[in-house]
């Protein structure tokens, strides 16, 4: 792929995760969502630029704000925006909902619900990539908050003692729910955490698009080498409040305008023209073909049926 | 067949899925190099390596969870949780993770794994290294619980834990390690789900598990001196629960007890003495007694003996049954 091809996708896949959000607040608006929705904005380079870094073989263990993540993994709008609206159709069958999103075909793997769980689900395919003897990279991301989990430490410790290939992905998003990390933990770099276990810890700024992707090649291609783990903090700023309906009381508006004006996906459009990688032409046609793509996941979904009471008795075992 | 002890029953059941499945593999603490903390796992890490046979660091909630990720790609870990007293600290990745992942994936990504687990009284060595928390585990949908009471059973039992796709919390009672009995030299496995009737009789069904089968068979050798014939049913398994097992037998005896190490307040009894309640109660000539573990942590040294249910306790409530 040349640079013009890598950042056009890029930039689709980014555009795709912003969008499909407004959709899915639109339908939550209009009540067709079942549970919670926690908005990804902000978030958006990170799981688009670890898709891109990761080979399809690869595995992701996400946290619940890894939407942009699994659509540019390959799992369709069609089949992610079905499985949130609890309908038959969706990736799960429609039981799983927002924060249990997995599917074999893709690699995304371990539900969300309960944060830092997923740290030793991660380890465990790791540990089984080894001993298979494969170069398969697991991906493990978790907030700030959920770096406070006993978990992250037995993990990292694992991971690290093991050299197992695996990388740790802490979104950085500054809140934890409604209160500002700094209320929760001394330090303001979880990257700092990893010398505990004596592996590299490294910060990549979540509203550059190129220095992510790079950060995320690097640890990606490392662990796939055999030289083991690598926790890297993607420092973001949720810019939305902790899911849809949160009043965020506890914002600083000043703060969040000056994250705004950095919006990395306006940013990396503005990049684009300027280094006449591509004109506004251009852009405008992919933005549309996402937009159709949007479109038809919201009538397949709409259209969809929803889970069956009969269907909740199934699968209890296997 | 070759009379040898529920130890080295454990151990070569270990040893015969590790050689039949690569797949299959052993984390826990000290179950490497040396063996085990009650060389369970000895001579495996030579076999068949550190990497198979892996000694890990404290880490409880780590390996179980570590488990569930392998179970998910298709490996069949064993984790040991070597006492059950710190399964406390793997709770959220059973009971969160391993039992709700088929489910909730819409039937597309199994969990085969199991977590070995040394319960149970003996050791006298109190609050933290005594107790059976299967009860725990009973009360989660997804989950399977093993609780066996003889070389035979715990070697057929284990074998097929590890080859089941669902997460089983497979529990080996400490004070039947040195128990010998009879285990065939070839091949064999026991379905889970089945009770084994351990001893056949008329008057009053015995129901329990683990090492409270052999007090209860000890009881009904007594009783049976004194003309009360006792049917002694060994659950081996109690989730899934043989109620067709239990319920054949009560139809037959009218009197049903239930004798169990754990605490006897919302333990497994309560849940077998519900069901023969709901389904038999007008058959029944005496009520459902249980007979279990005292309502307090588990005291240290011999107080222990009076904690648990005793053959004397199983005797005096048979007889008040009987007459
Ligand atoms: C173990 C656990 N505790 C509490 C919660 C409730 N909860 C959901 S999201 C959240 C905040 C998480 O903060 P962070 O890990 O930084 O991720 P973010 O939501 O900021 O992306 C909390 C406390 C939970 N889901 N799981």
């Amino acid at each position: 792929m040349d640079m013009k091809e890598f950042k056009l996708n890029y930039y689709e896949k980014l555009y795709l995760a912003r969008h499909f959000e407004d959709e899915l607040m639109k339908l939550f608006a209009d009540n067709k969502v079942v549970g919670w929705i926690h908005s990804n904005k902000g978030h958006e380079v990170i799981g688009v630029s670890l898709a891109l870094a990761m080979k399809s073989h690869d595995y992701i263990v996400p946290h619940h704000r890894d939407r942009p993540a699994y659509l540019a993994k390959g799992l369709s709008a069609k089949s992610l925006l079905a499985e949130i609206m609890g309908k038959t159709t969706g990736c799960c069958g429609g039981i799983g909902g927002e924060l249990h999103i997995m599917d074999v075909e893709t690699r995304i793997y371990g539900p969300t619900g309960v944060l830092g769980s997923n740290l030793p689900i991660a380890l465990g395919i790791a540990y089984a990539n080894k001993l298979a003897g494969n170069d398969h990279v697991v991906v493990c991301n978790f907030g700030e908050g959920g770096s406070n989990r006993g978990s992250f430490h037995e993990v990292l410790n694992m991971a690290a003692l093991w050299s197992l290939p695996i990388v740790f992905v802490c979104e950085n998003n500054k809140f934890v729910e409604f209160t500002p990390m700094q209320k929760h933990m001394n330090i303001e770099d979880v990257a700092r955490r990893a010398s505990g276990y004596d592996i590299e810890g490294i910060i990549a700024d979540a509203f550059n698009p190129m220095e992510t992707y790079e950060t995320f090649k690097y640890a990606i291609e490392k662990a796939r080498r055999g030289d083991g783990p690598t926790l890297v903090e993607a420092k973001t700023y949720r810019l939305d409040g902790h899911y849809e309906g949160d009043p965020m009381k506890y914002r600083d508006e000043e703060e969040k305008k000056y994250w705004l004006e950095r919006d990395p996906i306006i940013g990396f459009k503005a990049s684009l023209l300027n280094e006449s990688i591509a004109n506004e032409s251009e852009l405008e046609s992919l933005e549309a073909s996402v937009h159709q793509v949007l479109k038809e996941a919201v009538e397949f979904a709409l259209k969809s049926e929803p889970l069956k009471v009969s269907d909740t008795f199934k699968n209890v075992y296997a | 067949m070759t009379k040898i002890n529920f130890r080295w029953a454990i151990t070569h059941a270990l040893d015969e899925e590790l050689a039949r499945d690569d797949k299959v593999f052993l984390v826990g603490q000290d179950v490497g190099e040396s063996g085990g903390v009650f060389g369970l796992t000895r001579g495996l890490y030579e076999k068949y390596g550190g990497w198979r046979v892996k000694d890990t660091p404290i880490s409880e909630e780590g390996i179980t969870g570590l488990a569930v990720g392998a179970g998910m790609i298709g490996h069949r870990p064993v984790v040991e949780i070597m006492y059950m007293d710190f399964i406390s600290l793997a709770i959220e990745q059973l009971a969160n993770q391993a039992a709700k992942t088929f489910y909730v994936s819409g039937g597309k990504i199994k969990v085969p794994m199991v977590v070995r687990t040394l319960a149970g009284g003996g050791f006298k060595a109190g609050i933290h290294h005594s107790q059976s928390l299967e009860s725990w585990f009973t009360h989660i949908p997804g989950l399977k619980v093993v609780y066996p009471s003889t070389p035979y059973d715990v070697k057929g039992l284990l074998k097929s834990s590890i080859r089941d796709d669902n997460p089983v919390v497979f529990i080996e009672h400490k004070g039947l390690f040195s128990l010998k009995g009879e285990v065939p030299d070839e091949e064999y496995t026991i379905p889970l789900g089945k009770a084994d009737i351990k001893r056949e009789g008329s008057d009053v069904t015995i129901i329990s598990y683990g090492k409270s089968v052999h007090q209860s068979l000890e009881a009904a050798e007594a009783l049976a001196e004194e003309g009360i014939c006792a049917e002694v049913i060994d659950l081996r398994t109690l989730v899934p629960l043989d109620k067709e097992t239990i319920l054949k037998s009560v139809e037959k005896t009218n009197r049903a007890m239930v004798v169990y190490e754990a605490t006897k307040e919302s333990g497994f009894g309560a849940e077998v003495s519900s069901i023969i309640s709901e389904e038999l109660i007008y058959d029944l000539d005496a009520p459902v007694r249980r007979i279990a573990g005292a309502f307090t942590p588990i005291p240290l040294g011999d107080a222990e003996d009076a904690h648990f249910p005793t053959v004397e306790e199983i005797i005096k409530v048979a007889k008040e049954m009987c007459y």
